[in-house]
């Protein structure tokens, strides 16, 4: 383990790969900053740059895109009330409030201390947790591997929201759907092609993240176009960027316990940044004493970096699955889990054992990335809020460019812009009838997987369901799934007839 | 129920459709004839996928659903016009890259997004579109080494 370690420390050291968590942190911080476009956008837009690296590198690059994008998403938070990122709605809360005061720079570093404490215990967390779930998923076979994915499916919908269960179940089948175009690897027969062979290798990934994502986010930015931009006075008028010592003292056990909340949030499938920053606030206006509740949404110190630290330990905690198991539980993860496998990478229990170096890179780069975050880009936050200024009608174009060529660039196939642009059309119609994305886009990149282990459990088992149950892992990781699932219905159900009752 | 067709309800319904296709569809996908007894075959999943998605579309038409907006409210957007024109143009783009070329169509591209947004001054949609393209021409191309086949009607 101390091998991989070194070898992981010398390879996020070396020079070129510092770089590209700069660049990286960055370029996330100022495409999350733009209202809109979240870190899946800001990743998906990167993975074309990323090709032609070795797999460390790449994924050490993207990983600082996706602190980076947190960090800008809190920015705009901050700064204008328009969180680019759902991650980081909590922390407007009290963010904006504080920037209203005049006390915008303060808000920023109290985000940025918080983000960059969440990420180093995370870190921590994660450089014990990781190795310690690898060994354990050693053990895994394809059952468990099955049931773990349909429970990484049910949580993703399940967390999405009251009166969207429904929904997220269906995108996640869409994206299972999706995933079947194409040539069947197992028996190299064609499915869905309609005879096209533009469809025989199936739909590219990043093609789908792409148009699902930034295309969309960036079209319906020009559908529905936010009430008044930032004004420049707010953006030039940042006031101090320091901490008193007692506000540090103030929020310290804040950030202790948001970091482990968060982290443990992001470790379960489905969970991750958003909810985490939720529960992180919740909690702290909860442990608040009568005085500080007040406070609360009026510019708290606590209500401000309780979810700053939570959505980043989430962040983090949201790579022990990814690396571990090879199973993303997010949205996000599931964008990195799609450039690992195009970078030929297979991650799972065996990338620890076979490249060490990739997992203890990222890793470690993690930790690096949110140091940059905290030395580099906040000082650098008024400077790259004043692109925020640049006019809307020279990003928007700009953007969907970008996203078009990145795909291009790679299959030089017209055909391929084309299908963007109808499934840019359907993620704007779903997105208006508030359908969710991010469980299509792990239902896509998780269907090729689900069907291998589904097949081999079920050539296992000579075609019954029994694999499900036979083994104590397995039914465990089932009833969970069900559970998970049933939860929300139970709630549905329970909390109808209340209601009937208060209008009565 | 007053809004018995609510967007909720067109989405699932749209769903229930493409399920049921999708589901005509894996019924036709070819198998090899050694592969017909096995339990495990090219069909499996997307026909389970097919039944799946019809129950969840099927329950989502059933089951009241009171938050949602009716299609009208949920369709509309001051901006529905541009989004439109952007779409056309990103396809149009598509079609132009082959026979005018990456300097050319990108160049228009930009202009015309640029445009499409409002923008109307001459100096900035030329400026913040023929440098952007000849700048990433020259980096794709003299730089990283990536051939970009030149527009087919300069030929």
């Amino acid at each position: 383990m101390f091998e991989g370690i070194t070898a992981g420390l010398a390879t996020a050291m070396a020079w070129q790969n510092l770089i590209y968590v700069i660049i990286g942190c960055f370029a996330g911080t100022f495409i999350g900053m733009l209202p809109g476009l979240g870190p899946m956008s800001a990743i998906a837009l990167m993975i074309p740059v990323t090709y032609g690296f070795d797999p460390a590198s790449g994924m050490i690059l993207l990983a600082g895109v996706y602190y980076g994008a947190i960090f800008g998403g809190s920015t705009s938070s901050i700064l204008i009330n328009a969180p680019g990122v759902a991650g980081t709605v909590a922390t407007s809360f009290d963010g904006y409030p504080l920037a209203r005061k005049g006390q915008a720079g303060k808000a920023l570093a109290l985000a940025a201390y918080a983000s960059f404490s969440g990420g180093t215990i995370a870190a921590i967390f994660l450089l014990l947790a990781a190795p310690m779930l690898a060994q354990v998923s050693l053990s895994f076979q394809s059952p468990d591997y099955f049931a773990l994915m349909v429970l990484g499916l049910t949580a993703v919908a399940a967390f999405a929201g009251k009166g969207n269960v429904l929904k997220a179940i269906m995108m996640a089948i869409l994206g299972l759907m999706l995933s079947t175009i194409g040539t069947d690897q197992s028996s190299g027969i064609q499915r869905f092609t309609f005879g096209k062979m533009d469809l025989i290798d199936g739909i590219d990934f990043l093609l789908l993240a792409m148009a699902t994502f930034a295309l969309a986010e960036a079209l319906m930015s020009v559908f529905r176009p936010d009430k008044g931009g930032p004004s420049s006075d707010q953006l030039s008028n940042m006031g101090s960027l320091k901490l008193s010592k007692q506000e540090v003292k103030e929020v310290a056990p804040t950030v202790a316990r948001s970091s482990i909340l968060g982290f443990f949030t992001g470790v379960l499938p489905g969970a991750g940044a958003t909810i985490a920053s939720f529960l992180a606030y919740g909690m702290e206006r909860n442990l608040a004493s009568a005085k500080e509740k007040l406070g609360f949404g009026k510019g708290s110190l606590k209500g401000l970096a309780g979810p700053e630290t939570a959505n980043n330990a989430a962040c983090t905690g949201s790579f022990v699955p990814l690396l571990t198991l090879g199973i993303p539980g997010s949205g996000t993860t599931a964008i990195l889990l799609g450039a690992l496998i195009s970078y030929g990478v297979q991650p799972g229990p065996r990338l620890f054992v076979e490249q060490p170096e990739v997992f203890w890179s990222v890793i470690i780069s993690m930790y690096l990335g949110n140091l940059v975050l905290l030395i580099l880009n906040l000082p650098l936050i008024p400077y790259i809020a004043k692109l925020l200024n640049m006019p809307k009608q020279i990003l928007t174009p700009l953007v969907l460019f970008f996203s078009l060529t990145g795909v291009y660039l790679i299959s030089f196939n017209t055909f391929d812009i084309q299908m963007m642009v109808l499934f840019a059309v359907a993620a704007l119609v779903l997105k208006l009838m508030s359908f969710p994305m991010a469980p299509m886009i792990l239902g896509f990149i998780l269907g090729g997987m689900m069907e291998d282990n589904l097949r081999r459990s079920l050539m296992i088992s000579d075609g019954s369901l029994s694999f499900l149950w036979e083994r104590p892992i397995t039914l465990a990781i089932i009833s969970i799934a069900v559970v998970v699932l049933l939860v929300p219905a139970i709630q549905a159900f329970r909390k109808k007839p209340e209601a009937v009752e208060a209008t009565a | 129920m007053k809004n018995t067709m609510n967007a909720t309800r067109v989405g699932a319904l749209l769903f229930l459709i493409l399920a049921l296709v999708y589901g005509y569809n894996a019924y036709q996908i070819p198998l090899q004839p050694w592969s017909m007894d096995e339990p495990f075959t090219s069909r499996t999943l997307p026909i389970f996928l097919s039944v799946i998605g019809s129950i969840v579309a099927l329950l989502m038409l059933i089951l009241p659903d009171n938050d949602a907006q009716s299609p009208a409210e949920c369709f509309s957007g001051p901006g529905w016009k541009v989004t439109i024109a952007l779409l056309v143009l990103m396809s149009l783009f598509g079609v132009a890259l082959k026979p005018l070329g990456f300097l050319v169509s990108t160049t228009l591209f930009l202009l015309g997004g640029y445009w499409l947004l409002g923008e109307r001054r001459i100096k900035v949609l030329f400026l913040a579109s023929v440098p952007v393209a000849v700048g990433l021409w020259f980096l794709l191309s003299r730089i990283l080494g990536i051939y970009l086949a030149p527009g087919e009607l300069f030929i």
